[in-house]
């Protein structure tokens, strides 16, 4: 759930039943994403979130992580 | 001595050593470990006699033929069929049930029906949705009881004039139920309905005799029953066999062939065009034959005690719930369950990190995990290897995971 004000996003809030990667990086992405405008939100990319997470992520497990980023993407496909 | 006694020894994959702790190999239902033997008998083809089959009129060619139709002659033996043309070699069981369901497709008219069931793997659901979105036609399914067993008296009135095929699992790669074949086939057979099984998960575990089970078609993969990827066998009944029309087409499945038009080869090469997977052939006769030699009486009685062993240690942690079937004789060699407050993955994630293998998500069993009200499990499942010991380990495990929640 994306609130935006001004063209930027004020709050960022999510609900979901997944893995302990995808919740973590739901939470990042969250985090990240308040205060900006929709294009620098779009311009969010999977190097930033594991900068965050600073876990050692295996190939199999990246989809947790760019899970949250697809679904950042398409709620604001919507809003544009 | 216990059968794990008689045949760890004999797969070189279990000595390895996984985040420091022996490997415990709990999900042979995905892909079981290979004997010694099978990979042995696979580089001495391929060091020794590789040639393609059939038609070269050379020493190798020849060698290499009569191995690729032992294997044939090996299945036959295995399951119990008739006749050496009723087995055609495919590329596993998901090749088999599109080969089936392609050939089907070319037959069935608008307004027909296919019955499937609420827990079949994807691998038997989509290919009939496909041949129905091809002819008109409808998949309907047959739905399972809460205990996890097929619903037999919601089947009977699914069963009608219009059902063309009912296809279902023999053994499920989730619950583990083993569901009553020969009494759905009579029930089809009555409704003149075509009936294709499962098989992948019932032929690395129990007997198998094509006779007694009553279908047309019967399906399964060379990787699940010790052998290698990339081969597979279906069985077909001859007459209903010898009715389907090939959908694929090449070299070999025919006898004479005009620019226009063309005359098929016999059965089984009909179904068999192009070059075939001859080393895995020959791998998959080698696994056979190990799985003679154990006995497949034997292999069932194992897979019976690790899993009802596994399913009272898992039932007896706080927070974990498993599924299916409560009677081991009613399940095959899995067991699917869900730590509370952990998702699958991660249970899968922690295991892995003590050296323990355990397959976790949806299982390509989308709509049995919409029956089940979940997203996914985590599955344990046996091979002849496992032993008692593997299984403790597991259970500890995860009474861990459950006590630091």
């Amino acid at each position: 759930m994306l609130h935006v004000g001004d063209g930027r996003i004020t709050a960022a809030r999510f609900l979901g039943d997944s893995c302990a990667i995808c919740t973590a990086s739901a939470d990042v992405v969250a985090e990240l994403v308040e205060g900006r405008r929709g294009a620098e939100a779009t311009a969010l990319g999977v190097a930033e979130v594991l900068d965050v997470l600073q876990a050692d992520i295996r190939p199999t497990r990246m989809r947790c992580v760019t899970l949250p980023l697809t679904v950042l993407g398409a709620a604001l496909g919507v809003k544009s | 001595m216990r059968l794990d006694e008689i045949t760890r020894p004999d797969f070189p994959i279990l000595e390895r050593i996984v985040n420091d702790r022996p490997l415990v190999y709990l999900d042979s239902a995905a892909s079981s470990q290979k004997p010694r033997t099978v990979l042995e008998a696979m580089t001495r083809y391929y060091e020794r006699s590789h040639a393609n089959v059939h038609r070269s009129i050379h020493t190798l060619g020849e060698e290499a033929t009569e191995l690729y139709e032992t294997a044939r002659d090996r299945v036959q033996r295995f399951i119990g069929a008739g006749a050496r043309e009723e087995v055609v070699l495919t590329r596993g069981t998901t090749d088999g049930l599109n080969l089936v369901a392609d050939a089907i497709a070319h037959t069935l008219r608008r307004g027909d029906e296919i019955l499937i069931t609420e827990m079949e793997h994807h691998s038997n659901v989509i290919p009939w949705q496909m041949a129905a979105r091809l002819a008109g036609a409808t998949v309907r399914a047959i739905p399972i009881t809460a205990d996890g067993l097929l619903d037999l008296t919601a089947f009977q009135p699914l069963l009608g004039q219009r059902t063309r095929v009912v296809a279902f699992t023999h053994v499920s790669n989730v619950l583990g139920t083993i569901t009553p074949v020969a009494e759905i086939c009579r029930l089809a057979r009555a409704a003149g309905a075509v009936t294709v099984v499962d098989g992948a998960q019932a032929a690395p575990h129990m007997p198998l005799d094509m006779p007694s089970l009553g279908c047309d078609f019967y399906v399964f993969s060379s990787h699940k029953i010790l052998g290698p990827t990339g081969i597979g066998v279906l069985w077909g009944r001859r007459e209903v066999l010898e009715r389907l029309e090939p959908t694929r087409g090449g070299g070999e499945m025919i006898k004479e062939v005009w620019i226009d038009r063309a005359q098929w080869n016999d059965l089984p090469w009909r179904f068999e065009p192009g070059t075939p997977p001859i080393a895995e052939a020959v791998g998959l006769t080698a696994a056979i034959e190990y799985l003679e030699k154990v006995g497949m009486e034997r292999i069932q009685e194992h897979g019976r005690e690790l899993t009802a062993r596994c399913m009272a240690a898992l039932a007896a942690v706080p927070g974990v719930t498993v599924y299916g079937p409560r009677r081991p004789e009613q399940r095959g060699a899995v067991v699917a369950f869900s730590v509370a407050g952990l998702h699958p993955h991660d249970v899968a994630a922690l295991l892995d990190a003590e050296g323990i293998a355990v397959r976790a998500g949806h299982h390509c069993a989308q709509p049995l995990m919409r029956c089940l009200g979940v997203v996914g499990t985590s599955r344990v499942s046996f091979s002849v290897f496992n032993s008692p010991e593997e299984v403790d380990r597991l259970a500890t495990a995860v009474a861990g995971l459950s006590s630091a929640l």
